[in-house]
């Protein structure tokens, strides 16, 4: 077979043949070695065969380790513990937690985890603790102080890491305690680090014939470079490539090389989708011709994310979202039978507005939902978290399943492959807890599951790939493995070769004697160059291409690349594979027609108009509004808030206001009460009313909130009282009080916050507003607050006035019309009014423009009428319907229309 | 000056600023060439130093510092060529030549790495501070940059008001304060400290330390004084005593009528009034007298009774009018006297002092807060970065070395666009620069021109250039060089800018407010035609404003179709309907960061998309998906479906019932589907491969559509929270923020965009639109705060709470934010100087007065003094009066448009999605379309799992050795190393003992049951343990690992696998039935590979050590 997938690929395979042990770098090599003699062996007939000996650093590591266990089974001296690297790092923590300069840091976590790389460092580069601890260095020192503490806590435990276990598994073989393959080769290093090549050393004292490949010399490798406009352009250009490539030869090997896969993960695989199996963008699950090595992380696979979700209910406290999420999410038990309640609760949630809600209120709510399957889950959870103790890691992992699995987690509905195989990466992950028990000993909830959390968020989640035509991979991946077509993307001048990224917990001389890969500028040179050598060996055929621009930034190849003759895009790319969604939006001319359309369904004569004078006061604003709210029923979608927002704030005064009242009944007795009377009655139906809100909304009045609400509220409440008083006699005579409006065709429910009589029987009506208010949101043809107007239209001649009475801090009081003066402060008799509407001017003749113009928005109501008119720009602001109505479509619309008017 | 003096300082300064001993503060102009100047500064300092680390180049872009860099390579690049023939290449020419032989000596091979040149933004230099030195900036690790902290800031702010709640008594006390204060208004609380996160910067300095009453009164008191000595010092002195007995007569009549007027208070006046707060009311009485009463305050013409003059004194009525006209031409005193009637007794009131002192303990504590939040999500924003950095330097008493943190002592420092550094960045530079000393080899290079400081909002402190050119930095004397050449603009667009500029520019520079006067430019460019054209509007809209700009844009492309051309203006609204009107004229341009994607169409439907397939039961984003051009329903089919307020959309779409209208027939099955698949993949795979299902593109207009619908799922992307929508909320607001991309089709002819996008650009042509539209003011802060440096050298802290929600203005916050308006013009000005001075060729100023039509008489109306209008208008005012006489006698012009009748968009009816293209063919892409079947998940029982791992090795080994060498005291030997084993595969503490037992149990049973003993007998040939053989099937390589197999001596190939399962029920032999059915497939599959290596004939058998069972069966062959 003359095709190669690795290189010095028969050097490799005789030595496997011979049942030596080959060494890779990482297992994406091992993987390719495993294949490469799969298909060797196959051509030379075989169909089984024993798996070759084939392995990763990290697993030969395993596989020495397993031997010290045989060896100890087999009656020798026991190997010494082998920390995990979580327990590692959390072990570093603990060092880094327990210094003085430790304990003022942002992220000890993740200051633990670069200490512990230094560490590895160290130890794969020889670099003395000694060293380290006399350069002087405060970073340094610290680090040195924290290794000392970190070496301690480790001896303490009889436990050794994968760094210094290294070293005595190289001791063991040396002294030939442990058996060695009789031949070992190790390949695809672009380097061995000091470590390593001691660990050769061993094998070979252990009586093993090591070969250490180097890279493989020249074949006459044909390179280019190409310069693309943008990165976007960059990458579909390598995916068209990889397209022609297979077109002409379905057995081609190509390898797609990108310096920080991370980055460009998303956009890369969407090019390859639309170039290689145009389907998948439509969501098509077939497998895919190509294999990104680089997976998303566990934690943000949608199944694991719900699975932490349904742990994150143990606090016992839950922000809405989280509510949110798993009152959506199609991944706890009976998610699809319960499917609608379940999203109707949501919408209730948002109602309801607290940021937050403790878990018991969250199970009431699903109970009073009829949400039994739900209701029962969470009651589970309750009673979980009603043991809140600080235990070992693994007891916590038990409480996980427990809870998880009396979650139904991963739900009901049948899991496809992908999510199988998450969801049996984080039970793993749940048992990986347990090796922290030794290092952390009990703990809290809060840091077990930040523990996950993290665990999961760093564990790189990537399903298992059949072997396909196009390799997509980091440019350190490639160590080693051979391609017919290699494209390497993005080696731009600043990032190849890079500006040094020295470790900062190690002296830099130190780093800079002992070569430390990125130590030094003249390292990070070296570094890059013999990458680069070693790519453009590594195919026949080497495409490098860097974009011109990134954003406004312009861009320049690396000078390591610049040697290459360049090609033009157009000779690698014989033909763009279009993106389906571009293909569709060329066919746009034909595909679309322009339409009218600006009325729905009039009301059937006698069906009911909902939404009271709401309804009238939306079609005062946009007749689309009023359509879409009141006959299409497309409310808004609530948002919590931080505490009683306007709209609560309002109901709470109502109901004050109300008991209030109906305890008072008129001037007489208000004005009988001193101010201290006053204030303490006002007090009383203040706390009445906050304790009845409270009730209904535990989340949101708070103890504190109340108080000041208490507070608040009673002052405001007695100082408007003070404006009654000083009011001629008046008697409330309702409170509110549903009245039924005939307006036009339609028939609504209409309530008056107040009504008081006056002593020659008129009677004045009252909007209690806590905002800002105008009496110009009355007088327009299209008011903003139709409300009294609205009931006017009904009064009989006995309607002396309406006003509103606010409460807005500063400008406490009333503002209203009347047909007299002397009704109360701020209300004016409508004949002396400045800004009447036109004609309009006398008492009756308001009442009469009223019963004209609200009329006729009823009318245009019954109609059906849903013209995109809004009153002006903030109407929209303040709208939620302008995806619906689409008036941001008509945008250009508008303005022509504007332009035609200064024509 | 004339040309030839400013071009031979304009020489000097250049010469000078390559004089790699000196550090220097260059001011350079618009069109400078300054780039030019720190490339070469740059590359003379290269010739000089040993390592190219030892400088450091700041610049205020990455696009910068990516220019800067590629000019430095080339430079070095050239060096190897001939010497060029301009002159003023030559010079860069030899500086490279210099740089290169030094790197050729030092063997730096910059060539091959110009990373290592560090030419780079402030935000990245603090990154690597911090980076380099974890424990001094208090990360430990580095922490990532958050693009978008308004969350954090959001979410730090919630928790600080949770204080309320939860704080300790203290805390929840002063949050109590502060929400009585804000009318119990909690939304509005966490918006303002929110809003006070971003800045902390500037603030936390002032915070940090509770001030003492007496001490912030005194500042007060300090700022009173200081205010009104200037002004008794701007009083001419000649007219002084005229004034004065003129005044005190004014206040003795006022007096007498016994009326209620501020000018009484100056009766009995001798002298000016003291400059101390006691005599704020005579002061307020003067500029009664003197000024007008409205809020422009000019002088007044008239002065009458009610100004203390009657009609029976008209002599003194007569000298006062004399008096105040002479008063005008002075510079300052207007204003000076103007702003007395708002300066404030230096006193707090008592209210808004104790929320001043909740202030100053709840803002620590919500920086705390912010603390926490970054450490939770291991995310600063830069601001944090910066503070780090700052901390790690170290204090001037005990500054950090540097040298060991950074490898390379850093010897020389280049700062681009100086004038626009905050305080904290002008600290860095100082602590950087900590001990320098003019003559000892290390240099400063500041450069930027404090007429282009427009980055107010990020904090720039234009005062601070002011203060480095006339003091140096730090302890380092600077050399302050002034440029003179432009080498942009043709002639006559200079000679217009020392016309006009300095009639809007103040003429006295002023560290506290900004000001700076203008410095002149000398052209290099020949004049080339007329330069600039003022197109005065009247009583214009904004749809006659868009379209002069289009006209303006046609003229010169007519005149030369290669112009590159920008249109510009202060904030994106001032361009919103140019963008429009072009768009309808099929124009194409690059717009940029102009549009918000919030009101783009195409966003929004899949904003609806998003929304409904992340929720069931979200009614307005289904019934907008189903009216979305891809389905298109009528308002008729929408009403149809649309049900009662409580019905779920999806689940009215799946009954079958309702629908008819063939339109909701071709999208009810996408949709379905894809919300019975929710959660499956990311949210934007979830929203975008329905979108192209529905057919969503082939609606789109044009690719700049496309183009914002990629922007929008690219938010989703980063948005993205497994797989679902977290908050609709969250995700709107960004969409408000983001911008729509450049149309893909535009090259850089035609531009749209901000002036503050506009820095550091140039083009031929350069219109601004809307210079009479004024800014939205900045809303109101919670704590207003300003530092006021004193002659004594002290530097006074105002601090002014914001006033009780209902309450009057409190006069302390109004002042402080009448000096931060003061700075805000004091900006505009030079945002003005930016606009004009980007053009190359020719400039077009755009501006709309309105007119008063009073008494039948037109009148022109003041542009609105926040306008850049009004700043312009001593310039221009002319112009718009000719276009007043014009405008008496001319009709405006019919603009022509045509209004589409038909209003929306949609597919049509019987559309079908074209079939995407086909698939590339491989070699396994046919095995592969086959689905697997995916098994049920199962919680498994931890332990048992380990067990049976400990109780394969163990059997292995026991197997490996052979079982006569192993008995049961054997066995109990090696308790210790299995219970390590079984610890370390990861059984709990507390159940070790008992799966230990298990482990025991199993291999004592497997040593005293015979067929245990003949399994792991070391009798049979051919044996192995943990067997791995590997086949390719269909393609793929498969692997199989067998517990244990070996030939006995029959000659039969053994199977066997291991199974540590226990069974507490009744029926064994079922359960075992069941276990073979289970394993059999696996056990045959072995089978088939074993045969495969040539075995002939094959047996399999389960092994339960620990149910003592063993099941053996001969399978069927293939
Ligand atoms: S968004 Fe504006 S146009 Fe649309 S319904 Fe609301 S108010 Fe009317």
């Amino acid at each position: 077979m003359s095709f190669k997938r690795i290189a010095n690929q028969d050097e490799v395979l005789a030595a496997l043949d011979a049942s030596a042990w080959v060494v890779t770098p990482g297992e994406r090599l091992a993987r390719a070695v495993r294949l490469a003699h799969g298909e060797a062996r196959q051509a030379a007939g075989a169909g089984v065969w024993e798996r070759p000996e084939v392995m990763s650093y990290h697993a030969c590591l395993d596989r020495l380790y397993d031997g010290a266990v045989a060896a100890a089974l087999a009656g020798g001296e026991a190997p010494p513990k082998r920390l995990a690297r979580a327990a590692t790092e959390a072990m570093w923590e603990q060092a880094i937690r327990s210094s003085v300069v430790g304990e003022a840091l942002l992220q000890p976590a993740a200051t633990a985890r670069e200490a512990l790389r230094a560490w590895d460092l160290c130890s794969a580069y020889r670099i003395d603790q000694e060293q380290i601890s006399a350069s002087g260095e405060q970073d340094a020192e610290a680090f040195a102080a924290w290794a000392t503490e970190f070496r301690s806590r480790s001896r303490a435990q009889g436990a050794l890491e994968d760094a210094r276990l290294t070293d005595w598994l190289a001791t063991q073989l040396r002294e030939r305690r442990l058996a060695a393959p009789k031949q070992a080769v190790f390949a695809g290093f672009d380097e061995l680090t000091p470590q390593q090549r001691e660990l050769t050393e061993s094998f070979k004292a252990a009586g093993s014939r090591v070969q250490v490949l180097a890279p493989e010399e020249s074949r006459d490798a044909k390179a280019v470079r190409v310069l693309c406009a943008d990165p976007e352009t960059e990458i579909r250009a390598a995916a068209s490539w990889a397209r022609a490539l297979l077109d002409a030869d379905p057995s081609a090997r190509i390898g797609i090389v990108v310096r920080e896969l991370r980055e460009c993960r998303g956009p890369l695989s969407r090019a390859l989708d639309d170039a290689l199996c145009p389907v998948r963008a439509l969501g098509a699950t077939v497998a895919p011709a190509y294999d990104l090595s680089l997976g998303v992380a566990l934690a943000d696979t949608p199944v694991v994310h719900a699975g932490l979700g349904v742990l994150e209910l143990l606090r016992r406290r839950l922000p809405f979202e989280l509510a949110s999420l798993l009152l959506r999410t199609p991944f706890l038990g009976a998610a699809e039978s319960e499917r609608s309640g379940r999203a109707s609760l949501e919408l209730k949630l948002r109602e309801r507005m607290s940021e937050t809600l403790s878990l018991q209120n969250f199970t009431d709510f699903a109970g009073s939902a009829h949400l039994p399957r739900l209701t029962a889950m969470l009651q589970g959870v309750v009673r979980i978290a009603a043991e809140q103790r600080r235990q070992l890691p693994s007891a916590w992992a038990e409480v996980f399943r427990r809870s998880l699995a009396d979650c139904g987690w991963p739900g009901e509905r049948p899991l496809g492959s992908d999510e199988y195989q998450a969801v049996t990466r984080f039970r793993d992950l749940l048992g990986s807890l347990t090796p922290l028990d030794a290092v952390l000993g009990p703990v809290s909830l809060g840091a077990t599951l930040t523990q996950l959390r993290r665990q999961a968020e760093e564990s790189i989640f990537q399903p298992a790939a059949a072997d396909a035509p196009v390799q997509v991979l980091g440019l350190l991946e490639t160590a080693g493995l051979r391609f017919d077509h290699l494209w390497v993307l993005g080696l731009t001048d600043t990032v190849w070769p890079e500006s040094p990224r020295p470790s900062a917990f190690l002296p830099l001389h130190l780093q800079r004697e002992h070569g430390l890969p990125h130590g030094s500028a003249a390292a990070e040179l070296a570094f890059a160059q013999r990458v680069t050598e070693r790519l453009l060996q590594s195919a026949d055929h080497i495409v490098a291409s860097t974009a011109r621009q990134q954003g406004d930034e312009a861009l320049r190849p690396s000078p390591l690349l610049i040697h290459l003759p360049e090609a033009a895009p157009a000779d690698l790319v014989s033909a763009d594979m279009q993106a389906y969604g571009r293909q569709l939006q060329q066919q746009s001319a034909h595909a679309t027609e322009r339409y009218t359309d600006m009325r729905g369904p009039a009301l059937h004569p006698g069906e009911r108009a909902e939404g009271g004078t709401g309804l009238i006061r939306s079609q005062a604003a946009c007749a689309f509004q009023a359509f879409g709210w009141y006959r299409l029923a497309a409310a808004p979608l609530g948002e919590p808030s931080l505490g009683p927002d306007a709209k609560e704030r309002g109901k709470l005064v109502h109901e004050v206001l109300q008991t209030l009242w109906g305890e008072l009944k008129d001037h007489a007795a208000l004005t009988a009460l001193d101010v201290a009377g006053r204030d303490a009655s006002v007090q009383r139906h203040v706390a009445r009313a906050l304790e009845q809100r409270r009730k209904e909304f535990p989340d949101i009045y708070t103890r504190q909130l109340s108080e000041l609400e208490q507070a608040r509220l009673s002052a405001a409440l007695s100082a408007w009282l003070q404006e009654d008083a000083a009011r001629p006699p008046f008697k409330v005579v309702e409170r509110e009080a549903w009245h039924n409006v005939k307006l036009g065709p339609l028939s609504l429910e209409t309530r008056v916050d107040r009504t008081d009589e006056l002593p020659d029987g008129s009677r004045v009506i009252f909007d209690y507003k806590t905002g800002e208010v105008k009496l110009k949101s009355w007088l327009e043809v299209r008011p903003d607050e139709p409300q009294l107007p609205v009931y006017a239209t009904a009064a009989d001649g006995n309607l002396a006035g309406l006003a509103f009475a606010t409460l807005k801090p500063g400008k406490l009081g009333y503002l209203g019309l009347a047909d007299r003066d002397g009704i109360a402060e701020g209300v004016t008799a409508y004949g002396s009014y400045r800004q009447q509407p036109p004609g309009v001017t006398d008492w009756p003749g308001l009442l009469q423009f009223w019963r004209r113009s609200l009329a006729a928005l009823a009318e245009a109501y019954a109609r059906g009428e849903a013209q995109v008119a809004p009153k002006t720009r903030q109407t929209c602001e303040r709208c939620h319907l302008a995806m619906l109505c689409r008036v941001h479509e008509l945008d250009a619309d508008l303005a022509d229309e504007e332009t035609d008017d200064d024509a | 000056m004339t040309l030839e003096r400013l071009l031979a300082e304009d020489a000097a300064a250049r010469r000078a600023a390559l004089d790699v001993q000196e550090s220097c503060i260059v001011r350079a102009p618009a069109g400078s060439g300054k780039t030019e100047l720190l490339t070469q500064r740059y590359l003379a300092l290269l010739a000089t130093v040993d390592e190219p680390e030892e400088i450091i180049a700041i610049t205020f872009t990455r696009k910068a510092a990516a220019e800067m860099r590629a000019r430095i390579v080339s430079a070095l690049e050239r060096a190897a060529m001939p010497a060029p023939e301009e002159a003023h290449k030559r010079a860069t020419w030899d500086l490279g030549r210099r740089a290169a032989a030094r790197d050729a000596e030092r063997g730096w091979r910059l060539g091959q790495h110009p990373a290592r040149m560090r030419i780079q933004t402030i935000d990245s230099l603090n990154a690597e501070l911090t980076r380099q030195m974890p424990l001094l900036a208090r990360f430990g690790a580095q922490p990532r940059v958050a693009e978008e902290p308004q969350t954090l800031y959001e979410e730090a702010a919630r928790r600080t008001l949770r204080l309320l709640e939860e704080g300790d008594a203290g805390q929840s006390q002063a949050m109590a304060e502060l929400a009585r204060h804000l009318d119990g208004n909690l939304p509005r609380i966490h918006g303002l400290i929110t809003d006070m996160l971003p800045c902390r910067d500037q603030w936390l300095r002032h915070a940090g330390a509770s001030p003492e009453r007496a001490e912030l009164v005194a500042a007060l008191d300090r700022e009173v004084v200081a205010h009104l000595t200037r002004l008794r010092e701007a009083f001419p002195p000649r007219y002084r005593a005229e004034l004065v007995e003129l005044a005190a007569l004014a206040a003795k009549n006022l007096r007498s009528q016994a009326a209620a007027s501020l000018i009484t208070a100056c009766a009995g006046l001798t002298d000016l009034p003291a400059s101390e707060a006691a005599a704020l009311p005579q002061w307020r009485g003067l500029a009664e007298l003197l000024l007008t009463k409205d809020d422009k305050g000019v002088w007044r013409r008239e002065v009458n009774k009610n100004t203390g003059f009657p009609p029976e004194e008209a002599d003194a009525k007569t000298r006062m009018k004399e008096l105040l006209q002479r008063f005008p031409e002075q510079d300052g005193l207007l204003g000076l006297l103007h702003a007395v009637r708002r300066l404030p007794q230096p006193e707090y009131a008592e209210a808004q002092w104790q929320v001043l002192l909740a202030l100053l303990r709840l803002l620590p504590l919500a920086v705390a807060q912010l603390k926490l939040v970054f450490a939770e999500r291991g995310e600063v924003d830069f601001t944090e970065v910066a503070l780090s950095a700052l901390t790690a330097l170290g204090e001037p008493e005990a500054p950090t070395d540097l040298a060991l943190a950074l490898d390379y002592r850093i010897r020389h420092l280049l700062v681009d666009e100086f004038q626009d550094t905050s305080v904290n960045q002008f600290s860095l530079l100082e602590k950087l620069t900590l001990g320098w000393q003019a003559g000892d080899g290390r240099t400063l290079f500041l450069v930027g021109d404090p007429a282009q400081s427009i980055y107010r909002f990020r904090e720039a402190e234009v005062g601070l250039f002011l203060k480095a050119w006339g003091q140096g930095l730090g302890g380092l004397p600077l050399k302050p060089l002034t440029l003179h050449a432009n080498f942009r603009s043709q002639a006559a667009l200079v000679d217009w800018y020392n016309r006009a500029l300095p009639r809007i520019f103040p003429t006295q520079a002023d560290v506290d407010s900004g000001a700076v006067p203008y410095s002149e430019s000398a052209a290099q460019r020949a004049a080339a035609g007329p330069a600039v054209t003022v197109h005065p509007l009247l009583d214009g809209s904004h749809g006659l404003e868009a379209e002069t700009v289009c006209r303006l844009i046609t003229e010169a492309r007519q005149r030369d179709p290669k112009l590159r051309i920008a249109v510009l203006a202060r904030a994106k609204r001032h361009l919103a309907e140019s963008v429009r009107l072009l768009r309808r004229r099929g124009l194409h341009f690059q717009a940029v960061e102009v549009e918000t994607l919030a009101e783009q169409p195409v966003v929004l439907d899949l904003l609806a998309l998003t929304r409904a397939l992340n929720h069931g039961a979200d009614r307005s984003a289904w019934l907008a998906v189903l009216r979305a051009p891809w389905c298109g329903l009528s308002l008729e089919s929408l009403h149809a479906l649309a049900g009662p307020a409580e019905a779920l959309l999806p689940e009215r779409l799946r009954a079958e019932a309702v629908h008819g209208d063939p339109r909701l027939l071709r999208s009810r099955e996408v949709l379905l589907e894809a919300y019975d698949a929710r959660g499956r993949g990311s949210l934007r795979h979830q929203v975008e491969s329905t979108w192209l299902k529905l057919g969503g593109p082939a609606a789109l207009p044009s690719s700049e559509a496309l183009a914002d619908a990629e922007a929008y799922l690219e938010l989703l992307e980063e948005l993205d929270d497994g797989g679902i929508l977290t908050s609709v909320a969250q995700l709107e607001q960004r969409l408000q923020r983001l911008f729509a991309r450049p149309d893909p089709e535009a090259d850089d002819s035609l531009q749209l965009m901000t002036v503050h996008k506009a820095k550091g650009l140039e083009f031929d042509v350069v219109i601004v639109p809307g210079l009479d539209a004024s800014t939205r003011g900045r809303d109101t802060e919670l704590l207003l705060w300003l530092e006021r440096p004193r002659t004594s050298g002290e530097t006074d802290l105002l601090l002014a709470p914001l006033n009780a929600t209902g309450s009057d203005k409190d006069p302390v916050y109004e002042w402080v934010a009448s000096l931060r308006r003061q700075q805000e013009r004091l900006e505009s000005t030079r945002l003005l100087y930016v606009a004009v001075t980007r053009a190359r060729e020719s400039l077009h100023l755009i501006g709309n007065a309105h007119l008063s039509r009073k008494d039948g008489e037109t009148t022109l109306m003041a542009p609105t003094s926040a306008s850049l209008l009004a700043l312009l208008w001593p310039v221009v005012e002319a112009e718009f009066r000719e276009a007043l006489e014009r405008h008496r006698t001319l009709d405006a012009s019919t603009i022509a448009g045509s209004a589409p009748a038909k209003r929306f968009t949609r597919l049509v009816a019987d559309w079908q999605p074209p079939v995407p293209g086909p698939a590339v063919m491989w070699a396994a892409s046919a095995v592969l379309a086959r689905e697997e079947p995916v098994p049920e998940f199962e919680w498994v029982g931890e332990t048992l799992r380990h067990i049976g791992a400990v109780v394969h090795r163990l059997l292995q080994q026991i197997a490996a050795e052979g079982a006569a060498h192993w008995d049961v005291a054997r066995l109990e030997r090696t308790e210790p190393h299995l219970r390590q084993l079984l610890a370390q595969a990861g059984v709990r503490q507390e159940e070790l003992e008992h799966a230990l037992s298990d482990v025991l149990e199993a291999a004592r049973n497997a040593l005293a049951d015979p067929r245990g003993r003949w399994l792991l007998s070391d009798e049979h040939q051919q044996a192995r343990g943990e067997y791995a053989l590997s086949a390719m099937r269909e393609g793929r390589l498969e692997t199989g690992i067998i517990d244990r197999t070996f030939v006995d001596k029959d000659g039969v190939r053994w199977v066997v696998d291991y199974k540590t399962s226990r069974h507490s029920g009744t029926d064994l032999d079922a359960f075992l039935e069941r276990e073979r059915l289970r394993y059999a497939p696996q056990l045959e599959r072995y089978a088939f590979l074993m045969r495969g290596l040539g075995a002939a004939r094959v047996k399999v058998a389960l092994y339960f050590p620990l149910l003592q069972r063993f099941l053996e069966w001969e399978p069927v062959d293939g």
